[in-house]
């Protein structure tokens, strides 16, 4: 090699390294200036959640998060609101990155998982010193489902239950039914189906929501629970299945679901979700829907002309009470949090009774303002608030979503026709203490 | 002493070559032979989000995935998902192509239509094609029983039958722009005196297809299919978005059972071991397409 050539190339890669060193120091001191904060910086509490139904949930914060911060002209609260097919991924995501939310609602199947994989603090002490966070002011059903091996690992936002039955009342006359008279019994729900289906004018009984998705698992559920089934045994330990999801009660409400998805409702019920469900019903595809309460937001919203009205789900037997799914959302703190007094407090102002009554986008978890709340919003509040009072939680167990998935799983094996119920609840049954065995 | 040896480092030519390949080197260590060992490795354990310490379990995780009949049924739907699709993205493709080298009106318009598929992200794309097939409302099945080929309307992405070939549609339509582009780029760099020629000795339109066209692009055509290949095997948003791999798993392939098992279930050893078996498919195409990449002298 020439030596100018080794001079030519010792000066290249000195050249070269001294403009690299160079860009990276005015990169870094760039950054570090454009990010320097110009007055002191306000302390930022995320808050993230959720939104289920049409109302503006983001706005409705707002109102909230201008009394804490009023209160503590220090912080900035940052809101973020997720739609729920999205939101447990996104929590994950963060949870395990690192870059957790300092507080967010969490569904409450999932509080024994963020409870068990170390995600979310224990809050006993913190309530025991906040006396106007209590009890007795929560529904029950709402309270117990923080807790996990005997700690409260969060605190009741808002709750809901699955379902009620919504129906057409214009539907109803055309056919000849009462309006007034929604069925009562599993029978009777057969019996009106039958006579709202009419396949050849694009109409059918019922939209019944069967879809990959916990909306499903929630439906399925307040039949298994009106029938005097259970899905777990949570009291064995482990908690056990077998016995459980495949009773002689289950095989019965599973028998009849699948008639009722052969028989009064649209084809391709596999593939209707929560959001198909509604819509079906919205554009009188359907009659009757059993769904959420949340979701006469939605009806009123996509369809405000429509004439519907509310009733108990049916029961397997006239006189027998229906015994609903209950589900909604509980405001935890993370143990990554920085911020975990502010947190508290934050949590303590969005339980308040007048504040909860604004911001919940279900119903409020404290029942004295849930009255109140579904008196001026929902219609058919009685039926409501009596499914509210005696719903039955999902299993509590940290492997829940994985259980939910096998139920699910049975369940399209016998819409589907892959397998008798009977043997499709015992493979399922099985697979279930498999995973519950660990 | 030190800048001499400094010196000497500066005119060796494998020295010099090496720091300039260090940060590629790193990265490549980084994203890639990392993930790929860490995957192996968790696949040999049990580790949860309860568990979060990996459990070295032996070769239990893939005994377990291999006695199961989902295994099978992800590698038959895989199987039959990538070749549909990326046959017809071929065919289609190459047809488009043809057809789009013509000198016709409106043809740069119609270029332009073309991408509109390809440019559509995959999750809107999703559920545009859910909304086409939806049983009730969809229009696709109102359109078949107005041309009398259906009675009654079929739930497409309900049943398990038709579920996986029903997202298949929507991965053809929106994956054939590509081929289209890359086809029509290989037809359009056919010197002009060939095919002159051929029309000067009477051939048609098939037999310039047959004995000029595609052998001239066969190597664009080789390339294309290995990409499009690699790409649909590890396809992700459509099938998610329209069917979460249901029902049942009669629509699952690779990428999405393992996002199921890894990330709703948290089966962190179960998904490894499908992540470690996707990897190897991927690495046996990944091969060939190197193999073409130097038979077409880019190496």
């Amino acid at each position: 090699m020439s030596e100018e050539k080794k001079i030519d190339r010792r000066k290249y890669i000195k050249y070269v390294g001294a403009g690299a060193v160079v860009a990276a120091a005015a990169a870094i001191g760039g950054y570090y200036y454009a990010t320097m904060p110009k007055v002191p910086p306000k302390k930022i509490l995320k808050s993230w959640g959720m939104v289920q139904s049409a109302k503006n949930v983001v706005f409705a914060l707002e109102g909230a998060n201008a009394i804490f911060e009023s209160k503590h002209p220090e912080v900035k609260i940052e809101t973020k609101v997720f739609e729920y097919p999205i939101y447990r991924q996104s929590l994950l995501t963060a949870v395990e990155a690192g870059t957790p939310p300092d507080v967010s609602t969490i569904d409450q199947i999932w509080s024994p998982e963020f409870a068990a994989a170390g995600y979310v603090e224990a809050l006993d002490d913190l309530i025991a010193a906040s006396p106007e966070i209590s009890k007795d002011k929560f529904f029950p059903g709402a309270w117990d489902s923080n807790l996990y091996e005997g700690k409260m690992y969060g605190i009741p936002f808002d709750v809901d239950v699955w379902e009620e039955l919504y129906y057409n009342r214009d539907m109803f006359e055309e056919v000849g039914l009462d309006p007034d008279k929604p069925p009562e019994t599993w029978d009777d729900l057969l019996e009106y189906g039958k006579a709202l289906t009419d396949p050849k004018k694009g109409r059918w009984g019922l939209a019944l929501i069967a879809a990959k998705g916990e909306f499903s698992t929630c439906v399925i559920d307040s039949f298994i629970f009106s029938n005097g089934g259970d899905i777990v045994d949570i009291t064995s330990k482990p908690p056990k299945a077998t016995g459980v999801f495949n009773s002689p009660q289950n095989v019965e409400t599973f028998e009849f679901l699948k008639k009722v998805a052969d028989e009064i409702c649209p084809p391709g019920v596999t593939e209707v979700d929560e959001f198909g469900a509604v819509r079906l019903f919205t554009t009188g595809k359907t009659a009757m829907i059993l769904v959420g309460g949340w979701e006469q937001d939605t009806f009123k919203a996509q369809a405000p002309k429509m004439n519907w009205d509310v009733g108990y789900i049916p029961v397997p037997k006239k006189g027998q009470k229906c015994v609903g799914c209950f589900g909604g959302w509980n405001l935890v703190i993370y143990k990554k949090s920085k911020e975990k007094d502010l947190a508290w407090e934050y949590i303590k102002l969005l339980t308040r009774e007048d504040v909860n009554y604004n911001v919940a986008s279900l119903t409020p978890a404290l029942i004295s303002p849930a009255k109140e709340f579904l008196s001026k919003y929902r219609k058919g509040a009685d039926i409501y608030f009596d499914i509210l009072m005696h719903a039955k939680a999902r299993p509590l167990v940290p492997q829940y979503p994985r259980i939910s998935d096998i139920q699910l799983d049975a369940y399209h094996a016998i819409l589907l026709g892959q397998k008798p119920v009977k043997k499709a609840l015992d493979d399922a049954a099985a697979e279930m203490d498999r995973v519950l065995r660990g | 002493m030190t800048l001499l040896f400094t010196s000497k480092l500066l005119d060796n030519d494998s020295f010099i070559a090496s720091l300039f390949l260090a940060p590629t080197i790193i990265l490549i260590i980084v994203l890639f032979f990392y993930p790929i060992s860490q995957t192996l490795w968790l696949s040999f354990t049990k580790v949860t989000k309860f568990e979060k310490n990996p459990q070295f379990i032996g070769f239990d995780n893939y005994i377990r995935v291999f006695s199961t009949y989902e295994f099978y049924t992800i590698i038959m739907n895989s199987a039959i998902w990538t070749s549909i699709v990326v046959a017809f993205q071929f065919l289609i493709g190459l047809f488009t192509a043809l057809l789009l080298a013509q000198d016709l009106k409106l043809r740069s318009i119609a270029r332009g239509l073309i991408i509109l598929p390809w440019a559509m992200p995959g999750a809107i794309a999703g559920y545009l094609w859910k909304f086409l097939l939806d049983s009730t409302i969809g229009p696709f099945n109102w359109f078949l029983i107005s041309l009398g080929l259906m009675r009654e309307p079929h739930s497409w992405l309900g049943s398990p039958s038709t579920a996986l070939f029903s997202v298949i549609l929507s991965a053809i339509w929106k994956g054939f722009p590509f081929s289209t582009l890359m086809y029509l780029a290989a037809i359009q760099s056919i010197p002009k005196e060939l095919l002159d020629a051929a029309d000067v000795d009477g051939a048609g339109f098939l037999n310039k297809l047959r004995f000029i066209i595609i052998p001239y692009i066969m190597p664009i055509i080789r390339i294309t299919l290995l990409l499009t290949t690699i790409w649909t095997f590890n396809y992700f948003d459509l099938i998610w978005v329209m069917t979460k791999g249901g029902p049942r798993i009669s629509s699952h392939i690779f990428p999405t059972y393992i996002y199921q098992v890894a990330f709703e279930w948290s089966e962190f050893g179960t998904a490894s071991v499908y992540a470690f078996i996707d990897f190897i498919i991927l690495c046996v195409f990944s091969i060939l397409y190197i193999v073409q990449l130097k038979k077409g002298g880019i190496f």
